[in-house]
């Protein structure tokens, strides 16, 4: 597990009410953009370290499989 | 249009009403969703953790999968899934394990794709005409992702894919946006009514081959990691191209099947001489045109048949290799390297290559497909082994080598641009040896070793001319594969297992008197423009059933020569048929007409040779085109129709099985210098 560099935007609220946080995780010349998706009770629930920690999982998730060639 | 709830826990989304209401956590018994439903799993679809399976195609408009009460809620099961709307997956407490094909098969435009962080496992298709997707957050899946029509745009976010496919004529369209995309191959083959909006995206493409079929279209940056990447068509626009590194000893290709224009190509080989990207057209021998505003290299690349055009031409690389057919591009002066590692070892991994007879090797030394590699006594201890690999080689001379070694390459597939001179000091020789010298003539001195069971040997390039110097001996079981360029017997004995010649690549056998003995099982020779040229033999030698499959071309002599049965199709003409054994069996192709300039099949008495056709009751036509008399002994003809009459004599030695027409079983009139009216 690596530990990218986080860049979180604020909660933007999408048309269907939902809420996203975009961000995007670097690391080395990795780069993976995201976003946590959920309705406003569950995005506006959530604190500064638990989206930290969902951002690095997902960035982690996504470059063991980018990795993991040849 | 309605919502459909989903109640009750674990089931089956099949054709059953068990699992929906028409309200959240309502009653069950609601019809099954259909593609004007949206469908919702929410906190009261079950009050703990539940399993879906989905059964029986399921549809949809819109899913939003929303964990229960408590603990998730996977998804499961393997049924194509057709969704007509959005989906959206809750951040937490949902497990994908369905490795269902979805289909997002909307026809209007405003629909998202959110996963929030669940990696799929789906082959995923967009199909919907004059639908339109987004996605709403980054989107991985290990399986195909297809957009067959419609409008699908990434909204910036990465997208992960297994194969990246959008091929076809339907209309649709890719926003790519700034998003990285990860896919292992990328397909848009011939691609039209496709529009590419690629912004300012990076495609990686992250299979170990890199194809990469642009439809002759505008992308922006193309990534390949590592080793070697395959642009599949021609006529792309690309802002850069990217090969960043060679991971390992041997040659990699950078292949390009047609001309293409980059902004800036950077390639690079590994960090040592002995890494090399080769960049290089696909058909050796034709050029490709790679128009470039800027190349940047470490300097550990070859070309081959690269015609280099752009700002960035000429181009010079100082440390390039050169396997010919280049245009504006100036690659290193040819040298002569020395083998100098006394304990042998891979061709490419160590530093093993001197500037002189014995001298010091280092990695710079390596040999270059210009080169001269020469392989002698000293340098290289009694008895030790020297690996091909992949190796790019250009001239191999071993001629002077007296002490004996061995060459390995098993699974290996060097490529060869110069001329292989072995010694009869090597006592064991194996590798999937591919000729392919430009423009020249690629002599092959054997001097006696086989080329052994863990080899192959293919001929590869339109311009070179592959000679033997001396007999050539490819093990009884391995191919002999001619692609492109001539093949000259040089009136030599080539011996192989197989022979395939096979594609429309303009190539050519030039006999000269030679004889290619086939031990195996097949000649097989299909598409077009195959040529031979000169006398000569080609000897099916193998004691089992054996298939002379000639595709229509025209051939020297070709003998039955081994016990098993010989089986000739196609219709194809050739200076003799004869036969060295019998008895023995030949059978031509029904309803076809084989034509002959000569035919000089004969059994002995008690051994009859068998003639006949593929189909028992159909006639397989001979066609003599000489000026002389058939006059054959000890034959057992079927089904055989010979033409023109009066000239075929089996003598009544043969037998007249039945359904043949043309033949005699006589003797030919013979006198006053007539045979038969013929003169001899």
């Amino acid at each position: 597990m690596v530990t990218p560099i986080i860049v979180s935007d604020l909660p933007v609220t999408n048309p269907d009410g939902s809420m996203s946080i975009n961000f995007t995780a670097t690391y080395e010349s990795y780069e993976f953009r995201d976003a946590i998706v959920g309705t406003p009770e569950y995005i506006n629930g959530l604190t500064a370290d638990e989206i930290n920690t969902i951002e690095i999982d997902r960035f982690n998730n996504w470059y063991a499989i980018v990795t993991a060639v040849e | 249009m309605a919502t459909r709830y989903w109640v009750g826990g674990s089931g089956n989304w099949d054709a059953t009403t068990t699992h929906w209401s028409a309200t959240s956590g309502g009653a069950s018994g609601a019809s099954v969703p259909t593609s004007a439903d949206d469908v919702i799993f929410n906190n009261l679809s079950n009050a703990t953790l539940y399993t879906v399976t989905l059964l029986t195609a399921p549809l949809c408009a819109s899913v939003t999968v929303g964990a229960p009460a408590s603990g998730a809620v996977t998804i499961a099961g393997s049924a194509a899934w057709s969704i007509y709307g959005s989906m959206t997956l809750a951040a937490t407490n949902v497990t994908w394990t369905t490795t269902s094909a979805i289909t997002f098969a909307a026809t209007t435009t405003g629909f998202t794709i959110t996963t929030n962080g669940v990696s799929l496992a789906n082959v995923i298709t967009f199909n919907g005409a004059g639908g339109g997707w987004t996605l709403g957050s980054a989107l991985t899946t290990t399986g195909v992702f297809t957009v067959t029509q419609g409008a699908f745009a990434t909204a910036n976010f990465n997208l992960t894919t297994g194969a990246f496919s959008s091929t076809g004529a339907l209309t649709r369209s890719l926003t790519l946006g700034s998003s990285a995309i990860s896919c292992t191959s990328w397909s848009a083959l011939a691609a039209t009514n496709l529009t590419v909006n690629a912004g300012t995206s990076t495609i990686t493409l992250t299979a170990a081959a890199g194809n990469f079929l642009g439809g002759g279209l505008t992308y922006y940056n193309v990534v390949k990691g590592s080793n070697s990447f395959a642009i599949g068509d021609g006529g792309n626009t690309f802002n850069s191209l990217t090969n960043t590194t060679v991971t390992a000893g041997g040659t990699f290709a950078c292949s390009f099947a047609g001309n293409n224009t980059i902004g800036t190509l950077t390639i690079n080989g590994a960090s040592s001489a002995n890494g090399r990207a080769s960049i290089q057209g696909t058909s050796p021998g034709t050029q490709v045109t790679l128009t470039v505003a800027s190349f940047v290299t470490n300097g550990y690349v070859d070309f081959r048949d690269i015609n280099f055009q752009g700002a960035a031409s000429p181009l010079t690389v100082a440390t390039g290799g050169n396997c010919g057919n280049n245009t504006n591009i100036t690659l290193a002066t040819p040298k002569t390297a020395y083998w100098s590692l006394a304990a042998g070892g891979s061709w490419h991994t160590s530093t093993c290559w001197a500037l002189t007879s014995g001298g010091t090797p280092a990695l710079a030394n390596y040999p270059l497909p210009q080169d001269m590699a020469i392989i002698e006594n000293a340098g290289l201890n009694s008895g030790a082994n020297i690996n091909f690999g992949s190796a790019s080689m250009g001239t191999l001379n071993a001629s002077t080598r007296t002490l004996p070694m061995t060459f390995s390459g098993t699974g290996q597939s060097p490529v060869i641009y110069g001329d292989f001179t072995l010694s009869s000091a090597i006592t064991s020789l194996s590798g999937n040896f591919t000729f392919s010298g430009y423009n020249k003539t690629q002599t092959i001195t054997s001097a006696g070793v086989t080329f052994n069971v863990n080899s192959a040997i293919a001929i590869n390039n339109l311009s070179t001319t592959v000679t033997l110097a001396d007999a050539f001996i490819l093990e009884a079981t391995k191919t002999f594969t001619l692609l492109l360029g001539t093949f000259n017997l040089n009136a030599k004995t080539a011996s192989m297992g197989l022979f395939s010649s096979t594609g429309s690549g303009v190539r050519s056998i030039a006999f000269n008197g030679g004889t290619m003995t086939v031990a195996g099982a097949t000649f097989t020779a299909s598409g077009t423009n195959l040529t031979t040229s000169g006398s000569g033999t080609i000897s099916m030698a193998s004691a089992s059933s054996k298939t002379f499959a000639g595709g229509g071309f025209s051939y020297p002599t070709l003998n039955q020569g081994g016990a098993g049965a010989l089986v000739i199709t196609g219709a194809n003409t050739f200076a003799n048929i004869a036969n060295t054994v019998q008895p023995s069996t030949i059978t031509l192709p029904s309803s076809t007409t084989t034509t002959v300039s000569n035919f000089t099949v004969n059994g002995t008495s008690g051994n009859l040779v068998t003639f006949n056709s593929s189909t028992s009751g159909t006639q397989a036509t001979i066609n003599y085109i000489g000026s002389s008399v058939i006059n054959v002994n000890y034959l057992s003809i079927k089904d055989s129709k010979a033409t023109p009459g009066l000239i075929w004599y089996a003598n009544t030695t043969s037998t007249n099985v039945s359904n043949n027409t043309g033949w005699n079983f006589s003797a030919p009139f013979v006198g006053n210098g007539l045979f038969f009216g013929v003169p001899f």
